[in-house]
């Protein structure tokens, strides 16, 4: 089965799960916490997430609930990234 | 001014064992330490006199904000004040120890206030410890109460935490809601004088101790009412100040942030954890609470100067005039970015430890210090002396100026010692020879390494196996030790590597059976007081030297794949 998100951010998503083995499988509804996923660890995912899409995820959507499940972070991440992605560009 | 020597009250230094110094290293000792004086008045006030101070000089002005609003000192007053009446029902007295469990906020300074008027010690636990650790800490403690405050959380289902429940089960310790005290009438003033003087224990901290037990920091009345005053004097603090509570408030630092401000008048605003650990969301937080001096560990303050880097000139800038660095070693590189990205701020880096209730030494860095190798962590505090002394040949002397040794601490900041786990290592509580006049007659071996030059103590680094990890301390063969006790486990090795501000563990093992990273970090945690952010490394086999010892050299090249 094909993960809902593309390979990008499951690379990300692994290198902040530092409690996920590399060959585990990383379903939709994980939760992140239970994986190692701090407070700090949710800081240089978010980071990383912006760097790479080039996105900016406004503060007020930035609360624990958005990192609780790999799902829930994709869904903000997708639709940022189809809302501000083209007109990051130039 | 603190009285330098008062007889009977200093008989808990002086039967402490004295360290080993010849007649003449001690005759030296006083010429080649760092010491202030200053001017704390005896006995040592309560915040909770300062508290009704303002409540009734200036009802009005706010003590305490958070997201929900503003308190201000006569509604804080009065919730203290019923609080006192509902411990008083219950019987509780001077020296008692009172474990205090919930999300920061206003309930925190209550209850802290509410025991300190009775002359009670506020012993802050966390939720998420295990109930395990709780038990033991409730029971070593010989903890009379518990006091908590979870259930005012949005999220919480209107109970306390289970862990909390059992472990109050286990060890037949009452468990006390603070909302509770609503109901109750406010406790007729006068107060009177503390009950039980200043030397009573006003607080314990818990730190991690050896082999997983959790071993108690006991801070006296007289340590932190100096730490407040010193903090309120060297930060100028005024009413029109708002100080950020940021840290938990199972940690040290905790305390000066929740109290110092009501001591002088100002407000307290609180910054939750998620917030603290954000950078966006943590300057936010700041500027909406109008927030003037915050403390912060190194690796938040390099996250924060990244994000108003990222920001440019259009954004304002962040209208604190203190940003204090603490918990971690504080390097010039960072200080200089400080410095260029917040030319309104002043910065400070201080160094302190629970022992010594909380910090011993301060530094306000300035550009010219950028250049050095490292930054001083400056001038002793109030009442305090900074020695540094060299074993040799088992007897201590004091070092000469630019010598390198460990540092000791003594005068009015040095604790009560501990309560819990003393576990085979070596004292770090002695008397205090070179100062027959001191207060507390202790002198605080710190474990760290250090010297003294041109009037600054420089902090070098540990002189065992411990690091700091977000701020905590952490010592490596500790969780070696406690790993150990894992059955599955053969072998396992800690190394910590210098990342950025902290430092990442790394544990390595060899395990017998199949044993899984999260079931490990889950027997881990059950056994720290701090949830860890290790990475597990599984070895087919411990790369050993000839002697048989652990090849930590091995293990720390390798690289992370």
């Amino acid at each position: 089965m094909n993960p809902p998100w593309d390979a990008r951010f499951e690379v990300l998503m692994r290198e902040a799960l530092r409690l996920l083995e590399p060959g585990d499988p990383l379903p939709p509804d994980l939760r992140t916490t239970d994986y190692g996923l701090d407070s700090l660890a949710m800081v240089e995912l978010m980071l990383g997430i912006e760097e790479t899409y080039g996105i900016s995820i406004p503060d007020d959507l930035v609360r624990p609930q958005l990192f609780s499940t790999p799902e829930t972070l994709w869904e903000v991440v997708d639709e940022l990234h189809d809302a501000q992605g083209s007109s990051a560009v130039g | 001014m603190y009285s330098r020597d008062s007889g009977t009250d200093r008989a808990q230094g002086a039967a402490l064992a004295a360290l080993k110094m010849s007649p003449r290293a001690v005759a030296e000792a006083p010429g080649l330490a760092l010491t202030a004086g200053g001017g704390l008045t005896e006995p040592a006030p309560s915040v909770c006199d300062a508290v009704t101070a303002h409540a009734s000089h200036c009802p009005d002005r706010v003590a305490f904000v958070d997201g929900s609003g503003g308190t201000t000192y006569g509604q804080l007053q009065d919730r203290v004040s019923r609080l006192r009446t509902l411990l008083l029902d219950r019987g509780c007295k001077p020296g008692d120890r009172v474990a205090v469990s919930g999300p920061r906020g206003l309930n925190n300074l209550v209850s802290f206030l509410a025991l300190e008027s009775l002359g009670a010690t506020y012993v802050p636990v966390d939720r998420t410890w295990s109930a395990e650790r709780l038990s033991r800490i409730f029971a070593q403690t010989e903890c009379a109460y518990v006091l908590t405050h979870e259930t005012e959380t949005e999220g919480a289902c209107g109970s306390p935490a289970p862990t909390l429940l059992q472990a109050a089960a286990t060890t037949n310790v009452e468990l006390l809601e603070t909302a509770e005290a609503a109901r109750h009438e406010p406790s007729p003033l006068p107060w009177g004088p503390l009950p039980g003087g200043d030397r009573q224990a006003r607080y314990v901290i818990h730190t991690s101790g050896s082999t997983g037990t959790p071993k108690g920091v006991v801070v006296e009345h007289r340590g932190m009412a100096n730490h407040l005053r010193h903090m309120v004097d060297a930060l100028a603090v005024t009413s029109a100040d708002v100080v950020a509570f940021s840290a938990p408030p199972t940690y040290v630092v905790s305390i000066w942030q929740m109290l110092a401000a009501l001591s002088a008048g100002a407000a307290v605003a609180v910054v939750d954890d998620f917030d603290a650990a954000h950078p966006r969301r943590l300057l936010k937080a700041l500027d909406e609470h109008r927030v003037t001096i915050v403390q912060l560990v190194p690796t938040v303050i390099s996250l924060v100067v990244d994000e108003l880097r990222r920001r440019g000139s259009d954004h304002p800038l962040p209208k604190f005039r203190w940003l204090i660095a603490t918990g971690e070693e504080l390097r010039p590189q960072l200080a200089g970015r400080v410095l260029d990205a917040l030319p309104g701020a002043r910065l400070m880096n201080a160094y302190g430890m629970s022992e010594c209730s909380d910090d011993v030494a301060q530094h306000v860095v300035q550009r010219a210090d950028v250049r050095r190798w490292r930054l001083p962590v400056g001038r002793p505090i109030a009442n305090t002396a900074l020695h540094v002394f060299v074993e040799q040949e088992g007897s201590w002397r004091p070092a000469r100026s630019g010598e390198v040794g460990e540092l000791f601490v003594g005068g009015l900041p040095v604790g009560g010692g501990y309560i819990g786990a003393q576990g085979p290592r070596s004292p770090s509580f002695f008397r205090d020879e070179v100062d027959p006049a001191s207060p507390t007659l202790r002198l605080y071996r710190t474990g760290d390494l250090a010297c003294i030059k041109d009037g600054l103590a420089f902090y070098l680094g540990r002189a065992d196996r411990q690091v700091k990890v977000r701020g905590v301390r952490i010592e490596l063969d500790e969780i070696e030790s406690l790993l150990r006790q894992h059955p599955s486990l053969v072998h396992c090795a800690v190394t910590a590597e210098a990342v950025q501000e902290s430092h990442h563990l790394r544990i390595h093992y060899v395990a017998a059976e199949d044993v899984t990273p999260k079931t490990l970090q889950e027997f881990l945690d059950m056994r720290f007081t701090t949830v860890l952010p290790v990475h597990w490394v599984r070895l087919k086999e411990m790369p050993l030297m000839r002697n048989g010892k652990i090849d930590y050299r091995a293990l720390a090249a390798e690289k992370l794949t």
